[in-house]
C-alpha cells in the first residue's frame, strides 16, 4: 500500500492538506465573546464566583458556574466558566470576586486585560490559597473546559516531544534502509 | 518538469502553506492583523510616516515636539520601501509582509539548497519549509516583527558566498555578497549578525581548503565596510541602544527574556503567548533529524558540514546567557553570560533572533540527506515532506496562535476639530502590565493615519520610559486631581502653550472611581468633549484645548527651559 501518491502528484497532495485546513471557519462573529475560565486549585468551598467587568464604559456582571449550564463547561470539574458577548472591545477592566461559604466577598483580581481578538477571547485564572489563608487568583493560559490548567498548558509540548521521537525514529530507519 | 513549472509549483505550494500559516489573514487582508503582541503597531506607524522623515532622521508627528528618531526603527528596509512606495497603505504592507514574506524566504532557501548544496526537487522543499515557516517566523508573525518574515537575502548570501569564496569566484560575486549583506543588515540588525557570522565562517572554511579567490573577497569587503560604518554611526544616534533595566529586571534577565530555552526549541505552550511575548523559536524535527543522521550519510567534501557548524553556532548563541530548560528557571551560565554584564549586552538583547542561520543550515543539509535517501529508497523518503509540513504548521502552532485583530480607528478621531498635537491621556503601566501600556499607546499611533496630527507619545521602541507624554501626562493627571482649583484653571492655557490641541481620554484604562474623577475634572478644565465614541474597541472621549498653537521650536525651547 502506498503511503503517498506518486512524486509528480505530491504538490497537489500537500496543497490539499493546506486547503483542508483553510476550510475551517474564520467568519467574523456578530459579537465578540469573552470567555472566563477559572480553575479552583485551592479547593475552596465557593458559593459565588463572578466577574464584574467594564466593557466599553458599561458595567457587566458575569456569573461563573461549574454545573455545565454554560456552553463549553464540563460540570463539577473544578473549572468555573462564564461568558459575555457584546461589541468589540480591545481591553476590559475586570474584577474577579469570590465568596466562600459563610464568608464575605473577596476581590481576587482587579486589572485591565487585553481582549484583542474580535471573535473569541479566553481569559483564564487559577485560584490558589497562599500560606496567609486568603484566596488569590493568578493569571493562567487558557484552560480547555473539563481539564485542570497545568496539564493542558503542557499538552502541546508533550505532543511535540512525541512527534519528535516519531520523526527521529523514522529518519533513523530511513537512513538505515538506504544503507541496506 | 521544466524549471519554470518547478518554480511555479514551489511558489504555489509555499503560498498555500503561507495561507494556513498566517490564517485568518487571507480571509480579511487590509483590515486585520494576526499578531498577538504590540510590535506590529510600530511597523504600521513607520510605514505611514516614511515620507515625513526629515534630514535629521526625525519625524515630528510623534514624541511631539521633540520628534521621533527613525534611527530606532527595527527595519530600515521597510522604511525605505514605504518611502519609495507611498501609495501602499500601512495595512497592505503588513499583509504583504506577513503572507508574502515566508513565501519568498522559503523559495530562496529552497533554491539555496538546490543550487549551493545539490538537493533535488521536491526534497529541496524541506529547506524552504524549515527556513520560511520556522518557529522564529511564527514568533515574528505573532510578535508583529513582520519584516523578519521577508528574508530571502540570507539564503541568497549563502549561495553567492559558497560560489564566490569557492574556486570559481569572480569579482561580481563579491559585489553580490556586499549587496546581499547590506539587505540583510537593513532587514534587521539580527539578520545582519547572521549574515556576518555566515560570511566569516564560509570565508575561513574556504581559506582552510585553500580554494578562496581573493578578488571577490576584496570587492565584497570594499562594499561592506562603508555600509557597516554608516550603520554603526546610525546606532550611536539612537538612544534606544540601552538595556531597559530596573530593580526588578537586571541586564541578565532582560537578555534572557530575548533568548531561547531548550523547551522553546521543542514546542510551544499557551503560556508562551501569555507571558513570554510569543517567543518560541521551535527548531522542528524533520530537518534537524535528517541533518544529524546525515553525518553518517554525507561525505566530508560535500560542503554540508560547514552549514551544520553554522547551525550549531546559531543554536548555541540563541540560548543566550543561561542554559535553561524552561523560562521559569535561572539555568546554568552559558556562552553569552559575560557579555550581558558589559555594555555590549545592549547590542545583543534578543539572541534568539540569530536562529535563521540554524534553520537555513539544518534545512538545506536535511534536504540533501532526503535526496540521498530518495535516490535509493523513494518510499521511505516520501513521508518526509509531510513531516516537514507538520513541523511548519503544527509544531510552530502558528495557525492556532494567531488572532483576528481589527485595525479600525475610533470614529471620535475622524474629522476632529481644531489643530495642534493630541495628548493621549492613559495611566502609566509598570512592571508586568507595561506590555498593556505599550499596546494601548502603540494603537493610538496607528490612529494617526486618520487624524494626521502630532502625538506626544513615542511610536517606536516604546520600552524607554521617557518622552514628552510621560512628563506632560504626569503633570496633567496631577493638575486634574489636585484639590487646588488654581491648578485646574491653568490646564487649558498651559496645554495650549505646549502646542497641545486636544486631549484624548481613555476612561476604561483608569481604576474605577478615578476615571469619573478625571472625567469631571476634564469637563471643568476644558469643557464638554468635542467627540466621543465606543467603536473600534476603544472607549474614548476627546476634549478640545482652546488657544493658538505656537511654533514647535519655540515650544521645545520653552519646555527645556522649564525643565520638562
Amino acid at each position: 500500500m502506498r503511503l503517498l501518491p506518486r512524486t509528480r502528484l505530491l504538490p497537489l497532495y500537500l496543497a490539499g492538506i493546506c486547503l483542508g485546513t483553510l476550510a475551517t471557519p474564520a467568519r467574523v462573529e456578530a459579537n465578540q465573546r469573552i470567555r472566563f475560565q477559572v480553575a479552583d486549585d485551592a479547593d475552596a468551598m465557593l458559593t459565588d464566583l463572578r466577574v464584574e467587568m467594564v466593557r466599553l464604559g458599561e458595567v457587566r456582571v458575569v456569573r461563573l458556574v461549574d454545573d455545565g449550564s454554560v456552553d463549553g463547561d464540563m460540570p463539577w470539574d473544578g473549572v468555573y466558566v462564564g461568558e459575555d458577548a457584546g461589541d468589540y472591545a480591545r481591553y476590559v477592566d475586570v474584577r474577579l470576586i469570590a465568596r466562600e461559604s459563610g464568608g464575605p466577598d473577596q476581590v481576587l483580581v482587579a486589572a485591565v486585560v487585553n481582549t484583542d481578538d474580535e471573535n473569541l477571547v479566553d481569559l483564564g485564572w487559577r485560584i490558589v490559597r497562599p500560606p496567609d489563608a486568603s484566596l488569590k487568583a493568578r493569571r493562567a493560559a487558557v484552560a480547555w473546559p473539563g481539564f485542570r490548567m497545568a496539564a493542558v498548558e503542557g499538552l502541546h509540548l508533550i505532543a511535540a516531544f512525541g512527534w519528535g521521537f516519531l520523526v527521529i525514529a523514522y529518519v533513523g530507519m530511513a537512513v538505515r534502509a538506504r544503507r541496506t | 518538469m521544466t524549471g519554470i513549472a518547478r518554480n511555479g509549483a514551489t511558489v504555489g505550494l509555499f503560498a498555500a502553506v503561507a495561507a494556513v500559516f498566517t490564517w485568518p489573514l487571507l480571509a480579511d487582508p487590509g483590515r486585520i492583523v494576526v499578531a498577538r503582541q504590540f510590535d506590529v503597531h510600530g511597523m504600521l506607524w513607520l510605514t505611514s510616516v516614511a515620507r515625513e522623515v526629515g534630514p535629521d532622521l526625525r519625524v515630528a508627528l510623534a514624541a511631539w515636539p521633540e520628534g521621533q528618531s527613525v534611527a530606532q526603527a527595527d527595519s530600515l528596509l521597510v522604511a525605505l520601501a514605504a518611502w519609495l512606495l507611498p501609495a501602499v497603505r500601512p495595512l497592505t504592507w503588513a499583509s504583504l509582509l506577513a503572507f508574502g514574506g515566508p513565501v519568498v524566504s522559503a523559495w530562496a532557501a529552497e533554491r539555496f539548497a538546490a543550487r549551493a548544496l545539490g538537493a533535488a526537487w521536491p526534497w529541496s522543499l524541506l529547506a524552504g519549509l524549515a527556513f520560511g515557516f520556522s518557529g522564529l517566523a511564527a514568533t515574528a508573525l505573532l510578535e508583529g516583527h513582520l519584516y523578519m518574515l521577508a528574508d530571502p537575502w540570507l539564503p541568497l548570501l549563502g549561495w553567492v558566498a559558497v560560489v564566490g569564496f569557492g574556486g570559481e569566484g569572480r569579482a561580481w560575486h563579491g559585489l553580490a555578497i556586499a549587496v546581499c549583506w547590506t539587505l540583510c543588515l537593513l532587514t534587521s540588525a539580527y539578520v545582519g549578525i547572521c549574515a556576518t557570522v555566515l560570511l566569516v565562517v564560509v570565508a575561513v572554511n574556504a581559506a582552510f581548503e585553500r580554494s578562496v579567490q581573493w578578488r571577490p573577497v576584496l570587492v565584497g569587503a570594499i562594499g561592506i565596510l562603508p555600509v557597516g560604518i554608516a550603520y554603526a554611526y546610525l546606532l550611536t544616534l539612537s538612544r534606544a541602544r540601552e538595556l531597559p533595566t530596573d530593580l526588578a529586571w537586571s541586564s541578565r534577565l532582560v537578555v534572557e527574556s530575548g533568548s531561547a530555552t531548550l523547551s522553546d526549541l521543542v514546542g510551544w505552550t499557551r503560556g508562551v503567548d501569555l507571558q513570554s511575548h510569543s517567543l518560541c523559536p521551535t527548531l522542528g524535527f524533520t530537518a534537524p533529524a535528517l541533518a544529524l543522521f546525515g553525518l553518517r550519510v554525507l561525505d566530508r567534501k560535500g560542503g554540508s558540514r560547514i552549514w551544520m557548524i553554522l547551525a550549531g553556532i546559531a543554536v548555541v548563541l540563541a540560548l543566550g546567557p543561561s542554559l535553561r530548560l524552561q523560562r521559569a528557571e535561572s539555568g546554568l551560565p552559558w556562552v553569552l553570560y559575560p557579555l550581558v554584564e558589559s555594555r555590549f549586552g545592549a547590542w545583543f538583547r534578543f539572541p534568539a533572533r540569530v536562529l535563521p542561520l540554524a534553520y537555513l543550515g539544518l534545512g538545506a543539509v536535511g534536504a540533501v540527506v532526503a535526496t540521498r535517501i530518495a535516490a535509493r529508497r523513494l518510499r521511505w523518503a516520501l513521508p518526509l515532506l509531510t513531516f516537514g509540513l507538520v513541523d511548519a504548521l503544527l509544531v510552530t502552532g502558528a495557525p492556532f496562535r494567531t488572532l483576528r485583530v481589527p485595525m479600525e480607528v475610533p470614529s471620535a478621531y475622524v474629522d476632529l476639530p481644531g489643530e495642534g498635537a493630541i495628548l493621549e491621556l492613559v495611566p502609566e503601566f509598570q512592571g508586568w502590565a507595561s506590555d498593556l501600556g505599550h499596546d494601548v499607546l502603540d494603537h493610538t499611533c496607528t490612529y494617526q493615519r486618520v487624524h494626521g496630527r502630532p502625538l506626544l507619545n513615542a511610536c517606536l521602541n516604546p520600552l524607554l520610559p521617557q518622552g514628552p507624554l510621560v512628563s506632560v501626562g504626569r503633570w496633567l493627571r496631577f493638575a486634574l486631581l489636585s484639590p487646588d482649583t488654581e491648578d485646574a484653571a491653568i490646564v487649558s492655557s498651559r496645554l495650549a502653550a505646549l502646542g497641545v490641541g486636544a486631549v484624548a481620554f481613555h476612561p476604561d484604562l483608569f481604576p474605577r472611581g478615578l476615571r469619573e474623577e478625571i472625567g469631571d475634572a476634564l469637563v471643568r478644565a476644558l469643557g464638554e468633549p468635542v467627540a466621543q465614541s465606543r467603536d473600534a474597541g476603544d472607549n474614548v472621549r476627546i476634549y478640545r484645548v482652546q488657544g493658538d498653537v505656537g511654533d514647535p521650536s519655540a515650544i521645545l525651547a520653552a519646555l527645556r527651559k522649564e525643565g520638562w
